[in-house]
């Protein structure tokens, strides 16, 4: 049956994430189902990361999604750690994207794109082939371009200063503004973002992007407009130190002051637990909320530098509320 | 590589392929092996992807460290972050408090649970047949089996184990309540309560399958024995100490040291140096990881076939990972194949796993969880712990209250490694030698000797026969 080009972003935009997943599962499950099928071709590449982001989407919770985002994630036409095929044949599969021979509906990149030999993935006649090479020849060929975590959207932290191996964003490589890439920001970024992300490209449609090509959806607010510690905040009640109770403004936090976008706050990690601030649980007894670790700004394209660290103190031009 | 040869190949990865999703995560180890007489006579590991770290941290607050240096691996998530933190704390030679450390250990414990049990049922599983011991499944894992294990067992079991790591560590992968001076999380009685809820649904999968698992080890264990031996050194810094107890080494759950030729010693860090010789860096790269100037990395450099340097303690190769601890601990004999690899991982992974209960069970609501850590001026430090997959070690020397030195000698490090100055092979290379090839098209022994050192990167395998013909088998761990 045909499932409808849908933009499960602006759904959410009105009835909440949690509430797509579980009203439009059949078409969703079908638009990841399409690509095991081979209707749609998708090639995933990993570059300089760390598989945090895999790691993380495997953290999605809604077990009606399980085995078709597993599936999903083992019949992309090529990754380069989770291709069915091995060596050569699975370098066909980047070739025959790159001349054309098979459609490319969407490239996913995660990592960011280093320098020549310092990532190569797969080898033509017995040569490493740079990561940065396949990079450019797919994009150029991709109906949609998907950087997934903060590395392949922004270079993060492999591209810090000095910045050892060259590594540069996904759009950079691709010679684009970064509007034109779609940046699932985040170290790593949640499986919410992903998954619908995801849903909403593979169907066919480009979510709705800010101006650093964040699904805006997920990036509107800043961590401290939603943040539970909020009331501290506006109580002036500050920590001093870690582990006390206040906001964490003064020992860094940069969820106000540069302000780091993300639903954090509201969207909560691994099943709705806890996020970097703060918890889900107000203690009956202590009134304390656990985590109490001040946002690092991982969502941004500044990040690791200069205004998200020192991580731990108020970067220069924001010491004040 | 020769395409002629690759079509057998790739069906032998196709099995391995279509059920190993979690685990096939990392892309960057390769193994190369030649094979004479239906057997490796010699292996050459190489690591394929360089990032620089170590120059990345230098002239930062070193506070920022624990937070970079955990992005070194996304998988083990917990690992570098704590090293990293425990070498600062050692700098400024400070302690911490009980419920912090128990903190600690749970984050770090859960990580070993989900990283353990991922191993043994995901990423070795699948070559030895387990799923013919879950109930309700057959022998002969096809397509359908594996996501039925995946759906209801193997996914929710580590979704579950990263729920508890976000109950004291605000979220996982990549947890940020660990600083120096403590951990930011004051513990809460409803905070205890949901991750014991949670803990007692993972005991629940382990103590199913786990007997299971010891059973089939058990019932294979001729064949298993076969090869895999390796150096047959072992080392281990230790992990999870008593928090109420910590600088009682003896006390730690597993213990620090190191097991040269049979005999047991206690592990002196400073007879640990790397070798540079086979790395694609400058030749005055390596040394001692408190003293090595930041590696200058020279791709092409003659005889160099790896971005991973060759750890070695008082020269000598050592095997790192849950076989090591359990050896150095004197919890297991100090023998070494695919069985006593396999064998002392479910063993690790129920010990840890029932301590990590006993953490949470141990906390104290509202107790204090930090103790002020400043900057030092000048300082050096070093932080020893353990990753699921061996010694992870972490050296900082600080100066004018910044990084001015940074060394990671992380646990592939020491088993992937390529050969030292004395050619000493690495403990993969050696471990590969005598694996029995018998159809050079599947050579599905050599990866089951490299899987079974778990490396938390993915390997390719590229045979070399000796007629000079080569194929390519990528597979991940």
């Amino acid at each position: 049956m045909k499932i409808g080009r849908r933009d499960y972003l602006k759904i959410a935009s009105m009835i909440g994430a949690g509430a797509v997943i579980s009203l439009y599962t059949f078409d969703i499950r079908r638009v990841f189902a399409e690509v095991t099928e081979g209707k749609r071709h998708v090639i995933w590449l990993q570059g300089a990361g760390d598989t945090g982001c895999t790691i993380s989407l495997l953290q999605g919770v809604n077990p009606d999604l399980v085995d078709v985002i597993s599936n999903f994630r083992l019949s992309v036409d090529f990754h380069p750690t989770l291709m069915i095929p091995a060596g050569d044949e699975a370098v066909k599969a980047l070739e025959d994207a790159a001349d054309g021979i098979q459609p490319l509906d969407v490239l996913i990149i995660e990592g960011a794109v280093p320098k020549g030999n310092y990532c190569t993935v797969g080898e033509i006649a017995g040569m490493p082939v740079p990561f940065e090479d396949w990079v450019r020849v797919l994009g150029g060929k991709a109906k949609h371009v998907v950087a997934v975590g903060t590395c392949a959207a922004f270079g993060g932290i492999p591209a810090a200063i000095p910045n050892p191996t060259g590594c540069i964003s996904v759009a950079e490589a691709l010679g684009k503004n970064l509007y034109e890439v779609i940046n699932i920001a985040g170290c790593p970024p949640h499986p919410d973002w992903m998954t619908l992300t995801l849903a909403t490209v593979l169907s066919g449609v480009k979510p709705q992007l800010d101006t650093y090509g964040r699904p805006r959806e997920f990036f509107k607010d800043k961590i401290h407009e939603n943040c539970p510690l909020r009331r501290r905040y506006e109580e002036e009640k500050f920590a001093k130190y870690p582990s006390d109770d206040g906001c964490l403004y003064k020992i860094g936090c940069k969820g106000k002051d540069p302000g780091a976008r993300g639903d954090c706050p509201v969207r909560l990690w691994n099943n709705k637990t806890s996020f970097c601030t703060a918890g889900k649980w107000i203690d009956k007894d202590t009134q304390l909320y656990p985590a109490g670790a001040p946002c690092i700004g991982c969502t941004e394209p500044e990040f690791p530098e200069y205004p998200w660290s020192p991580f731990y103190e108020r970067p220069k031009g924001y010491e004040k509320g | 590589m020769a395409k002629t040869t690759l079509i057998p190949v790739a069906e032998t990865v196709a099995i391995t392929k279509t059920i190993d999703p979690i685990t096939r995560i990392e892309g960057h180890l390769g193994v190369k092996i030649e094979v004479k007489d239906f057997k490796v006579v010699d292996a050459w590991s190489s690591g394929l992807l360089w990032r620089g770290f170590e120059r990345i941290l230098l002239g930062r607050d070193p506070r920022d460290a624990p937070i970079i240096t955990s992005r070194i691996c996304g998988v083990c998530h917990a690992v570098h972050r704590i090293t990293s933190i425990l070498a600062l704390e050692n700098a400024t030679n400070m302690d911490t408090t009980p419920d912090a450390i128990r903190i600690r250990n749970i984050i770090q414990g859960i990580n070993f649970v989900y990283s353990h049990a991922a191993h043994i049922f995901v990423l070795a599983g699948p070559d030895y047949d387990l799923y013919g011991l879950v109930p309700g499944l057959s022998e002969g894992t096809n397509l359908d089996q594996y996501y039925a294990i995946l759906k209801e067992v193997v996914l929710p079991a580590q979704r579950l184990c990263h729920e508890i790591g976000a109950i004291f560590g605000g979220k996982t992968p990549h947890h940020m309540t660990t600083v120096p001076g403590g951990v930011t999380c004051v513990p809460t009685a409803t905070a205890i309560a949901e991750a014991l809820t949670r803990m007692s649904e993972i005991k629940e999968v382990i103590t199913t399958y786990a007997p299971a698992v010891l059973g089939y080890l058990q019932d294979h264990r001729t064949e298993l024995e076969r090869f895999g031996v390796g150096c047959g050194n072992f080392l281990s810094y230790g992990v999870f100490p008593d928090p109420d107890h910590p600088e009682d080494l003896d006390k730690y759950l597993l213990k620090r040291g190191v097991v040269i030729g049979g005999v047991l010693n206690p592990l002196n860090v400073n007879k640990i140096s790397e070798a540079v010789k086979y790395s694609w860096y400058t030749d005055d790269s390596g040394g001692k990881p408190a003293e090595e100037i930041p590696p200058r990395d020279y791709y092409g450099k003659q005889g160099a076939y790896s971005w991973l340097k060759s750890p070695r303690y008082n020269g000598k190769v050592c095997e790192v990972g849950p076989l090591a601890r359990m050896v150095v601990s004197g919890y297991y004999e100090p023998k070494a194949s695919l069985y006593d690899r396999l064998k002392a991982r479910a063993l690790e992974l129920v010990l840890v796993m029932e301590n990590a209960e006993r953490w949470i069970r141990a906390l104290t609501p509202g107790a204090k969880v930090y103790v002020p850590y400043k900057n030092p001026e000048s300082a050096m430090g070093t932080g020893l712990w353990e990753a699921p997959r061996g010694a992870n070690g972490h050296w900082v020397k600080i100066k004018d209250g910044k990084i001015q030195h940074y060394q990671v000698v992380s646990p592939t490090n020491w088993n992937a490694s390529p050969r030292d100055e004395l050619g000493q092979r690495g403990p993969i290379e050696q471990a590969l030698i005598g694996t029995p090839i018998d159809d050079l098209a599947k050579p599905t022994n050599a990866l089951k000797t490299v899987r079974s050192f778990d490396p938390c990167i993915a390997c390719a395998v590229h045979v070399v026969t000796m007629n000079g013909k080569s194929l390519t088998v990528e597979s991940t761990h």
